[in-house]
């Protein structure tokens, strides 16, 4: 229970309660009895004179009910509340949850099943105007603030709110503030996202903007908050978080028990290396229902569905184990293969209306069919060579180190997909420019740091889920003589050797590089299958970048990152829900946006000189998430040794308890009044 | 005017106003059986009907002793000295009257109570003297406390034979124990009124001979009883206090005390403003208890014989049954 003006409340009780016991004293008439002698009653007076100072006060009932009434009355001008959760004079830290599962519908019943009754479109998209869990969790949240800044005559402090919405990542709305007007449209500005729901860096803000520090900037305690939860409770890294011991964490759980969705978990489309006008789609279904889920599954291109599950799919239901731990149904649907040589859109949809429309549908866009234009640049080397010339390529083209350099300035940097360098470092003076670079030896980036040579390295540790060594195995290599560099940060080290890192990744300022800091030759990897796998890898993850990107996929929260030429001008983003939005490029040729919000399909464009008309690349975002799928909402958090019960909001409540005081108090006048009446009628 | 009692029950006694109101036929025809009982053996003024511990004239032998110089000759057993030539006189038991002593409490608080304590304490007065005159003690009343009648301490004394019962029952009408004058306008000089302690030195002094004195009152004094008990105690009487209680002093809660009251002692005028609660009662039977216990062990100190007397209780009943098993009566 809280009190919205407690002070006003004890300001009364004090005003008038000693009063009337005082006039009880006054006014109080004894009925005068003569009697033999006050000998014993006053011997038996003072034996519990001592213990009760007030014995003349009791069985008053007449006072009783008038303490009672000022009481009441007293009660009701403090204003209490209860349900109310908020504690008024401190610090309140709202954490709304506007990750993808806080879209379910599920809040309104009613309406969801009208609507699932009612589904007869097949796209699995709900109403725009249906009312979401985050809508919910914003109007119950405002709802708190207004209880919380429900003023009474004296006011009273009511403290401080912030606000954090957190999705994959979190994002404060509004830093503590006591401005009812600001906190509340800071709630109503949260956008709903879909992304994943990890709380982590919410509780991390909470907790540094309550953290108090000293004159000299030094900490010097942190002031415990109430932290309000809005969540359906489906929180990725709620097994990583504790709460500690001063907070006090209380959660309105969202969503219905008997929340229904089945989504798209996984997608993935390739081109066939054989044939790249055909592409290859699998998808990945998942449900979190307690039943089965029945549906159909269509595979459209740019729009058009071109393929239907000839029978209906059946996802298993969600099992939990005797732990609780709840693992969603999957099933998987390989599609035939379609024709497509071009860029298409590939879109994999369920045809059914549940409460979470967002993963009903994911798309990925699929490059059109292309092979790369690689430039070998410095000395003839037999076993590179040999290598990229039993690859399909575009084009294969060998450059000495000038020719390479010469290209720079003509912008023929442009007409490759990938340069090989073979031991090239660049002339004095010179920096490579953007591009995507396979380095074997040399020092093409002076942040390689060289500085001498190591002999006899072995691998000691590789980045093995790297996609540069699918299917390579370093464990047999043997480097005879490699050269010491010491990296930057930015360097990404994907294998290394006691003495340092001996293959190195970059992708910074438009150079997307895989630095080998050995020659092959030095080595008796050209011997081993690895290194033929090696190169083909490298060459399509630094070729295919963006591309690679777009056919990954991108999922909410991330960055969508890809080259675009070097003269792109006026950048536009079409947003999945059709609005546009200028983008400025600090790098040339390097597109980054994000973090991306919402699922759907996006479209960069952009004009570009000497070429017709705007350019045009599209990226999907997908949420592919099996943990945010599972949208019913969980009943319990733990939160390290810590249960916290959710409770089921409801905003219509009303917990202001005034109104029942101020009758009841009634009722005891009345009471009073009768109670008088038969005294001084008897 | 009605008894003054907490509650507004109808009075259960009512004042008597000849002496048959006092005490009726049947109770006298009871009483006539019965005597008035001393413990010890005490030497009356006149031969009466009781063994005497002082040997004298009588026709029961008691004992030899030898003559002395001054004895009374007719005394002599002349048989003993022709025998043995030397003189002893015959002693005889002496049978002789009793002095029965009653004196009643006619201060205010005593005109307290339902039934009321000082009517009852006439009836018993009566009784007890009945039974003296019929058994020709010698019955001696006296009541003190009274501005009535010119203050005083009030005694009627050595009456004895059946004759004398109207005479006492009239000198026990016109007791009254008036109210205090802090109280009542109507009352008499306050000074003419005297104390407990007062009377019993009064009575301790102007004993007659010996024998049983009854004192009749609620010994709720506030300067305490233990003075003038202590004038009787070793004065050659065998004294019973009897303390007469009303119901509403017993059990208060019992007989409608309830409330916020304002309580005003008849007596001093002294006011005790109590609020009624079951602690208050509790302490209030504790006190009571306490101070009856108090009384009685003092008593039983000193030779006294205490009775509590609940003035409920019915006036035969006490005489024959409880009275005779107390050894005041046979």
């Amino acid at each position: 229970m809280t009190w919205l003006t407690p002070l006003a409340g004890v300001i009364l009780f004090c005003a008038t309660v000693p009063p009337l016991v005082a006039l009880y004293f006054l006014k109080l008439r004894r009925a005068s009895r003569p009697i033999a002698s006050t000998l014993l009653w006053k011997r038996s007076l003072e034996d519990i004179r001592a213990n009760a100072p007030f014995q003349r006060l009791r069985f008053n009932i007449l006072l009783f009910l008038q303490l009672l009434v000022l009481a009441l009355l007293a009660f009701a001008l403090a204003q209490p509340q209860v349900d109310a959760g908020l504690r008024r004079g401190g610090k309140t830290v709202l954490l709304i949850d506007n990750s993808a599962s806080m879209n379910a519908t599920d809040v309104d019943a009613e309406r969801a099943a009208r609507s699932r009754d009612g589904s007869g479109d097949g796209s699995g998209a709900r109403a725009e105007n249906q009312k979401t869990r985050l809508d919910l969790a914003k109007e119950l949240a405002i709802a708190k603030v207004e209880k919380l800044f429900a003023g009474g005559i004296f006011g009273g402090g009511s403290g401080e709110v912030m606000v954090i919405a957190f999705a994959e990542r979190a994002d404060v709305c509004c830093p503590f503030s006591d401005s009812r007007a600001q906190i509340i449209d800071a709630i109503r500005r949260i956008e709903p996202t879909d992304g994943r729901t990890k709380i982590g860096e919410a509780l991390a803000l909470a907790r540094a903007f309550t953290m108090t520090t000293d004159a000299k900037g030094e900490f010097a305690g942190a002031e415990p908050a109430a932290l309000e939860l809005f969540s359906d409770g489906r929180i990725e890294d709620l097994g990583e978080q504790a709460l500690r011991g001063d907070e006090a964490l209380r959660y309105t759980m969202m969503g219905s028990p008997d929340a229904d969705n089945a989504g798209v978990v996984a997608l993935a489309a390739e081109r066939s290396p054989d044939s790249p006008d055909r592409i290859q789609v699998f998808a990945g279904l998942g449900t979190g229902n307690a039943s089965s889920v029945t549906t159909d599954v269509q595979l459209s291109v740019d729009g058009n569905v071109v393929r239907i599950t000839p029978e209906p799919v059946v996802i298993p239901a969600a099992t939990t184990s005797a732990g609780g731990t709840t693992t969603s149904g999957r099933e998987q649907v390989v599609f035939t293969p379609i024709d497509q040589p071009r860029e298409a859109v590939i879109e994999v949809a369920i045809p059914r209306a549940d409460d979470l429309a967002v993963d009903n549908a994911a798309a990925l866009t699929v490059p059109p069919a292309r092979r790369l234009r690689v430039a070998l640049v410095g000395a003839e080397g037999f076993v590179i060579r040999s290598l990229l010339e039993g690859m399909a390529l575009e084009g294969l083209v060998q450059l000495s180190p000038e020719e390479f350099e010469a290209s720079w300035t003509a912008g023929g940097a442009d007409a490759y997909d990938v340069f090989v360098l073979q031991n090239y470092t660049p002339s004095e003076g010179k920096t490579l420019p953007p591009g995507r670079y396979l380095s074997f030896a040399g020092v093409p980036l002076k942040s390689l740091n060289a500085f001498g040579e190591h002999e006899r390295s072995r691998v000691k540790n590789s980045r093995d889920e790297h996609p540069a060594f699918r299917f390579v195995n370093l464990d047999d290599l043997f480097v005879s003589r490699a050269q010491a560099i010491s990296p930057l940060r930015e360097y990404d080290v994907l294998a290394e050797s006691a003495d340092g890192p001996l293959i190195v990744a970059l992708d910074q300022g438009g150079i997307r590089m895989i630095h080998v800091a050995f020659d092959p030759l030095e080595s008796n990897w050209p011997f081993l299958r690895a290194f033929v796998n090696f190169v083909p890898n490298a060459l399509e993850w630094l070729g295919a970048a963006g591309e690679a990107l777009a056919l990954a996929g991108l999922e909410p929260g991330e960055t969508a990152s890809f080259r675009i030429p070097a003269n792109a001008a006026n950048l536009a983003l079409l947003l999945p829900d059709g609005s546009s939005t200028p983008i400025t490029v600090r790098d040339p040729g390097q597109f980054s946006w994000g973090p991306i919000r919402r699922a759907g399909i996006y479209a960069l464009s952009w004009d570009e000189p000497g070429r017709e008309g705007r350019q045009t690349r599209r990226f999907a975002a997908n949420l592919l998430s099996v943990a945010e799928g599972r949208i019913v909402p969980l009943e319990k958090l733990t939160l390290g040794e810590k249960e916290v019960v959710g409770a089921r909001g409801t905003k219509n409540a009303r917990s202001a308890l005034w109104p029942a005081l101020l009758g009841l108090a009634l009722l005891m006048v009345l009471i009073e009044w009768w109670v008088y009446q038969r005294r001084t009628a008897g | 005017m009605p008894p003054t009692t907490f509650s507004n029950k109808p009075p259960i006694m009512k004042r008597p106003e000849r002496v048959d109101e006092l005490i009726d036929g049947r109770l006298m025809a009871r009483l006539g059986q019965i005597d008035i009982v001393s413990r010890k053996i005490f030497a009356g003024k006149v031969q009466g009907e009781r063994r005497s511990k002082r040997r004298g004239v009588s026709v029961e032998f008691a004992d030899y002793r030898p003559y002395v110089h001054g004895d009374d000759l007719r005394f002599v057993d002349w048989n003993i000295y022709g025998r043995l030539d030397r003189l002893f006189l015959k002693v005889f038991l002496e049978e002789e009257d009793l002095s029965l002593v009653i004196v009643v409490d006619a201060s205010p608080s005593m005109r307290w109570g339902n039934p009321d304590k000082f009517v009852f304490a006439q009836r018993l007065a009566m009784s007890l003297g009945y039974v003296g005159l019929v058994n020709h003690n010698r019955v001696s009343i006296a009541s003190y406390g009274s501005t009535a009648n010119g203050g005083g301490l009030q005694r009627i004394s050595n009456m004895r034979g059946r004759r004398r019962t109207s005479e006492m029952g009239q000198w026990l009408i016109r007791q009254d124990p008036t109210p205090n004058p802090k109280t009542d306008p109507k009352a008499g000089d306050p000074s003419t009124a005297v104390g407990f302690d007062d009377a019993m030195r009064t009575i301790a002094l102007s004993r007659q001979g010996r024998g049983v004195m009854i004192i009749l009152s609620d010994f709720l004094f506030k300067q305490g009883y233990e003075k003038g008990l202590r004038y009787l105690a070793g004065g050659g009487y065998d004294v019973f206090a009897m303390q007469i209680l009303s119901p509403e002093e017993i059990d208060p809660a019992a007989n409608g005390v309830s409330g916020d009251l304002k309580l005003v002692d008849v007596e001093d005028a002294d006011v005790s403003e109590v609020t009624v609660t079951p602690a208050l009662l509790k302490s209030y039977r504790d006190r009571l208890n306490a101070y009856c216990g108090q009384m009685r062990d003092f008593c039983v100190r000193r030779g006294i014989t205490h009775v509590l007397v609940d003035t409920a209780v019915d006036i035969d009943e006490l005489i024959m049954d409880y009275l005779r098993k107390r050894g005041l009566l046979r």
